[in-house]
């Protein structure tokens, strides 16, 4: 009698284990981009011309990649959503880093302060190429 | 004095004929599925899209890994099972304005139109057709519309587990600002 009571008991814990991780997982946050060591940090005129030599292998070497770039900030648009979208160094072909809707109010100090023709710093998350590189999460280093 | 404000104005006008091209790279690309077990929502705000004001031609590319989602998990699935951004990383459409020519745009209004043009998805390219508005502003232009697509049609595949989670039919809004090309 006292064993099945223990195996029971076994039983029920390894379920309620199994719900909260599966709870823990759905609700799962964002990684937070701020507190990662990125891993490359380059200046975006660099990145601008390795995208330009060779699409695919700079697509392959930093795409899902948090990437730190710095340049010259040429426009700063707030977007629909409540996002915030760097250019640097070129307004079509440079480098967009946008800081989500989410992560506005937290990086606000600094967000306010960096204006057109400021040299910039942002970390983020490389997605690609359209007519320029993109970085999308990005918070403000400098 | 005269001669040299006549010369303006005719330099100008040359230059404003040659502003028909408008952009941006913020456009805001939204999607929504409403379903009896949840609702999923996404946006996009890196849309890079290019409209020709004498044309009514309309280019849209977007990045399928820009898409934010709230939860953390419902991205990685986004972009893992579902689109498969890392085969397919970008979606794009490429269309026009019907009746483009006949259209009067005057600051301010907002003009209904229908788009017509090929959206590919998930590597599979179809003919679709949205209503909108497009309003013209002092700096620009602005375009709205809100359409459905078939995820079916692109060949996403919902398992058969999340059936009654994700609708086939996904809602798509699409709020575009654009600048003159070149400023």
């Amino acid at each position: 009698m006292g064993r099945w009571k223990i195996v029971l008991i076994v039983v029920v814990l390894v379920i309620i284990g199994g719900i909260a991780a599966g709870v823990y997982m759905y609700n799962k946050p964002h990684k937070n981009i701020a507190n990662m060591t990125p891993e490359y940090v380059v200046n975006a005129k660099d990145i601008v011309s390795e995208f330009a030599k060779n699409e695919a292998n700079a697509s392959s070497k930093y795409i899902g990649r948090i990437v730190e770039v710095s340049g010259l900030v040429v426009d700063k648009t707030a977007d629909v959503g409540g996002s915030i979208t760097f250019s640097l160094n070129d307004p079509m072909s440079g480098v967009s880093c946008t800081v989500d809707s989410a992560d506005v109010s937290s990086n606000k100090p600094l967000l306010d302060k960096i204006a057109v023709g400021d040299s910039a710093v942002f970390r983020g998350r490389c997605d690609g190429m359209l007519t320029d590189i993109q970085l999308s999460r990005c918070v403000p280093i400098k | 004095m005269k001669n040299v404000i006549f010369a303006l104005l005719m330099f100008s006008s040359v230059i404003a004929v040659g502003q028909s091209k408008f952009f941006t790279k913020t456009g805001y690309i939204g999607f929504y599925s409403k379903s009896s077990m949840e609702d999923i929502s996404a946006k996009n705000e890196q849309a890079t899209s290019i409209f020709d004001a004498e044309t009514g031609k309309m280019v849209i590319a977007v990045l399928m890994k820009s898409f934010r989602f709230e939860k953390a998990l419902m991205e990685e699935h986004f972009n893992e099972n579902y689109v498969e951004s890392d085969l397919y990383p970008k979606a794009s459409f490429s269309g026009e304005i019907k009746d483009f020519k006949n259209l009067n745009f005057v600051n301010g209004q907002a003009i209904k139109v229908t788009v017509t043009g090929q959206l590919t998805i998930h590597g599979v390219t179809k003919p679709i057709t949205a209503e909108g508005t497009v309003t013209k502003t002092k700096d620009g232009y602005t375009a709205d519309s809100q359409f459905y697509i078939k995820l079916d049609e692109y060949k996403v595949k919902i398992p058969s587990l999340v059936k009654d989670n994700i609708n086939n039919d996904i809602l798509i809004t699409v709020k575009f600002s654009y600048l003159p090309m070149g400023k």
